[in-house]
């Protein structure tokens, strides 16, 4: 039998025989979820819109009602994720005035898709070995994306040589890893939530010494690949993020280690590789928003926002969904170039914050704000539980992603990034997790009915 | 607490009794909205037509700069190396210049077009702004990924309309840049009529000083020819004639400290250093020296070579004015076109099946999700909505 089929007809039986697996333990496929978000790009079926992860999520809502519908499984709706409905009826009933409804309509879709996600999640971790498993999976997925983007930036060395690495200006165009993704800043955003919830992995009690120093590892070659993503907002994200763990005890010794690890990792770039002046020059431009291509590019993007706010009855109900493409054309900044004018990103302000002012005006931007407000809420609920070993990791992990994410709304515009939909869906887990360190399951899942009627 | 938090649960049946509890909703927001979409795509909304025209850079084969492109294998082929050429960015300046725009707004009669009649009667020059802003509200330009490929779109409601702008723009950029190259090439031109002149005065100067050398060192072409031939070392000094001219002339345009100059001076210094080596041989044994060609004859060379010089000085710039003046009168091809317009015989927009279809599914899901947020309101409040979303509140 020829290799091509004989490998086609392995993953065939693997893939079928991992299907089954997954409808009498679903919680593989979130652990699976995390991996597939990864593909941003090379996951792609034919280069279209349909990734594996999209195809993942149809299946996990569909094995999801078969457990409903075989074992008498019950969906529980997390009290911060029913405040995303109010939103969603809104960013509906809003694309009905927008100047593209298909467009607008498809978006809706795609965020409804990703809420039933978040649910499901929610849903479906149920013990604290769904976590560890999710955990783990986040450590592999880390390290082959990373070992990718590291490979990417070598090919980039071989193959463009020294002198064109060294000639990059600051936006470093040509020399930024994309790892498995379309966008290098997408890749640096992903690994940035990824290192942040390793780095509380090593504060897991019953690890032993080498899963530490495995972890350790990784985070190491995580941080590189963050670095070569050379996205400002991730070494901000990531930065903000290792800071704001100073507040967990545990983890405290770690900080100062981990920014002594960063800045030696860029004074090593810095002077010992051919990536000294593009790196120099990237970190300088984060000092100089205000002056260079991309930060006016940023100002122009955010004031054209505004301007569109400030029209008509926009203030209070917005341009409609997707709406902010349509109208920058007659709300430019007067001192925008026709470069600025003419550039990719133009279908959204660089902020979450001006696009929802933009395209929902205050009731839309309100509304978000009361979603987030009950995330919030509902993290700081679930830290007075009392939550202890691995569901307690997972709680700051969950706690300092949803902060630094918050913090990112006003850096980029998106609000599909899977990994916070990703999270959202833990912390709705998390508020069912018994309080004190226990492995047993939540009360009432399918999970410890299931161990209740063995004993 | 969150301990005294009931869950907000829903079998598959539940989830079934819902959805039937709010089908008359449900349907009747879907239906409402599809017919309503409908409608309006049917008789409401004016149909857009899009005409896009394309073209290629200029000068396609000068690579400007090594872009990395994403490949599907991750560690054997990560990356390939597309080449950017010559951006499309002055057609694009151009395109958007208030002169091409003015010259469509003229050309194409859009005051009218655009229902800007009246308002022309009144205020011309009101008229002729709002024209071109309409203009630059119907107008897209696209640039492919590698900034190749520039794609003039134009959408009006007329579907010839946004084909003839779309063609129009490139018409006009065309002759705005023709002109600009003409512009040039007269520019060009005057320059080096003046210039011309002065070589010819410089020539004219310089004969006049041969014929003065001539006269005052009776050195004539014979006299020249008979010392060549019989100067033994006539092939050394001629090489040496002709070093120091190539070191007169790249000593006024280079640093004395440039290599080419060093190894001229380097090797002038041999070759001098040789012959007077011979003359001092000869000095020492009582030779005769050779018969040399005498200092006059030198500088009549070197005289003869600068006249050359100015000689194919001047033909250059005749030949360059020449050119321009070629330039300023023929009509040449500024842009390479890839695709003209053509009118669309469908509208682009509204989209009508599309549209319907997605204003189904966005009721759907509007209607589902506000059903779904009620039934949580009730299940909390025992029935009661308002309760409920204080219950909820208070919880969260």
């Amino acid at each position: 039998m020829p290799d091509g089929i004989l490998q086609l007809v392995l993953l065939g039986v693997l893939g079928i025989g991992f299907a089954l697996l997954t409808l009498r333990h679903p919680h593989l496929l979130v652990a699976l979820s995390v991996y597939t978000l990864s593909l941003d790009y090379l996951g792609r079926v034919g280069g279209s819109f349909i990734t594996l992860n999209n195809l993942l999520k149809a299946y996990l809502i569909v094995v999801f009602l078969l457990h409903m519908a075989q074992s008498g499984r019950k969906l529980i709706i997390p009290r911060h994720l029913a405040w995303f409905l109010p939103f969603l009826v809104f960013l509906g009933l809003s694309s009905f005035y927008s100047p593209d409804l298909p467009r607008a309509g498809f978006f809706v879709t795609r965020i409804t898709t990703v809420w039933i996600f978040a649910v499901i999640v929610a849903n479906l971790v149920e013990r604290t070995s769904h976590l560890a498993l999710v955990f783990g999976v986040m450590v592999l997925t880390a390290l082959t994306v990373s070992i990718t983007a590291h490979m990417q930036t070598l090919n980039v060395l071989t193959m463009a040589g020294v002198e064109m690495v060294q000639k990059q200006g600051p936006d470093a165009g040509s020399v930024r890893a994309l790892g498995t993704f379309w966008d290098a800043n997408s890749l640096g955003g992903f690994l940035g939530i990824l290192s942040l919830y390793m780095i509380c992995m090593l504060a897991i009690p019953k690890a032993s010494r080498w899963i530490k120093v495995g972890i350790l590892l990784v985070l190491f070659v995580t941080f590189g690949a963050v670095l070569l993503s050379y996205s400002r907002s991730a070494w901000i994200l990531v930065g903000l993020g290792i800071a704001a763990f100073w507040r967990f005890r545990p983890l405290r010794p770690f900080v100062g280690l981990f920014f002594a690890m960063g800045a030696l990792g860029v004074l090593y770039l810095i002077f010992m590789t051919p990536y000294g002046p593009v790196l120099m020059n990237r970190l300088m431009s984060v000092t100089e928003l205000t002056q260079d291509y991309s930060g006016r590019f940023r100002w122009f993007l955010a004031y054209s926002g505004m301007e569109i706010w400030a029209g008509g009855m926009r203030w209070l109900w917005g341009g409609g969904f997707y709406s902010f493409s349509h109208l920058i054309w007659s709300n430019w900044h007067p001192l925008a170039t026709n470069d600025m004018v003419f550039h990719s990103g133009t279908h959204l302000s660089h902020t979450l914050l001006i696009t929802l002012l933009a395209e929902g005006g205050l009731i839309g931007t309100g509304l978000f704000g009361v979603f987030l407000f009950a995330v919030v809420k509902e993290l700081i609920r679930i830290g007075r539980k009392g939550l202890a070993g691995l569901p307690r990791i997972a709680f700051v992990a969950s706690s300092v992603v949803i902060f630094v994410k918050i913090i990112d709304t006003f850096l980029n515009p998106s609000m599909y990034d899977n990994l916070f939909w990703l999270t959202l869906g833990l912390i709705g887990a998390l508020v069912r997790f018994p309080a004190g360190d226990s492995d047993a399951a939540v009360a009432g899942s399918p999970v410890t009915t299931h161990t209740q009627s063995q004993e | 607490m969150t301990e005294n938090r009931a869950d907000i649960e829903y079998s598959l049946l539940d989830l079934v009794l819902l959805f039937r509890r709010f089908l008359p909703f449900v349907a009747t927001l879907m239906i409402v909205a599809m017919l309503l979409a409908f409608l309006s795509v049917q008789f409401l909304v004016q149909p857009r037509y899009v005409s896009r025209a394309s073209l290629l850079p200029g000068k396609p084969d000068a690579v400007q700069q090594r872009i990395p492109i994403l490949e599907r294998g991750a560690f054997r082929s990560a990356f390939r190396f597309g080449n950017v050429t010559t951006r499309n960015s002055l057609n694009l300046e151009v395109m958007l210049s208030d002169r091409v725009r003015g010259k469509i707004v003229e050309d194409l009669g859009l005051i009218d077009f655009f229902g800007l009649k009246e308002m022309r009667e009144s205020t011309p020059l009101g008229a002729y702004q709002e024209a071109m802003e309409q203009l630059t509200q119907a107008t897209h330009f696209e640039i492919s990924l590698q900034l190749q490929v520039l794609i003039v779109v134009v959408t009006t409601h007329d579907s010839e309309m946004s084909a003839r702008i779309a063609n129009h723009y490139l018409d006009v950029t065309e002759q705005v840049l023709l002109d600009r190259l003409r512009n040039m090439a007269r520019e060009k031109s005057r320059f080096l009529e003046g210039r011309i002149e002065e070589v010819k005065d410089q020539i004219e100067r310089h004969e006049l000083r041969i014929i003065e050398h001539i006269q005052s060192t009776g050195v004539g072409d014979t006299e020249m020819a008979m010392e060549s031939a019989f100067s033994l070392l006539s092939p050394v000094e001629s090489t040496i004639i002709d070093l120091q001219l190539r070191r007169d002339i790249l000593a006024a345009d280079m640093d004395p400290a440039h290599p080419e100059l060093i190894e001229i001076e380097a090797e002038l210094q041999v070759y001098e250093e040789f012959i007077a080596r011979l003359d001092s041989i000869g000095a020492d044994s009582g030779l005769r020296s050779p018969v040399r060609v005498g200092e006059a004859s030198r500088t009549r060379v070197r005289l003869e070579h600068e006249l050359s010089l100015l000689k194919d000085l001047e033909l250059s710039l005749v030949e360059a004015r020449e050119t321009a003046r070629l330039q300023s009168v023929l009509d040449m091809k500024t842009l390479t076109i890839l695709d003209h317009a053509v009118p669309e015989v469908e509208p682009t927009w509204p989209r009508k099946r599309l549209t319907v279809m997605f204003s189904g599914l966005v009721a759907l899901v509007v209607a589902s999700a506000l059903a779904l947020f009620l039934d949580i309101l009730e299940r909390l409040g025992g029935g009661s909505r308002r309760d409920g979303l204080k219950r909820l509140m208070r919880e969260t």
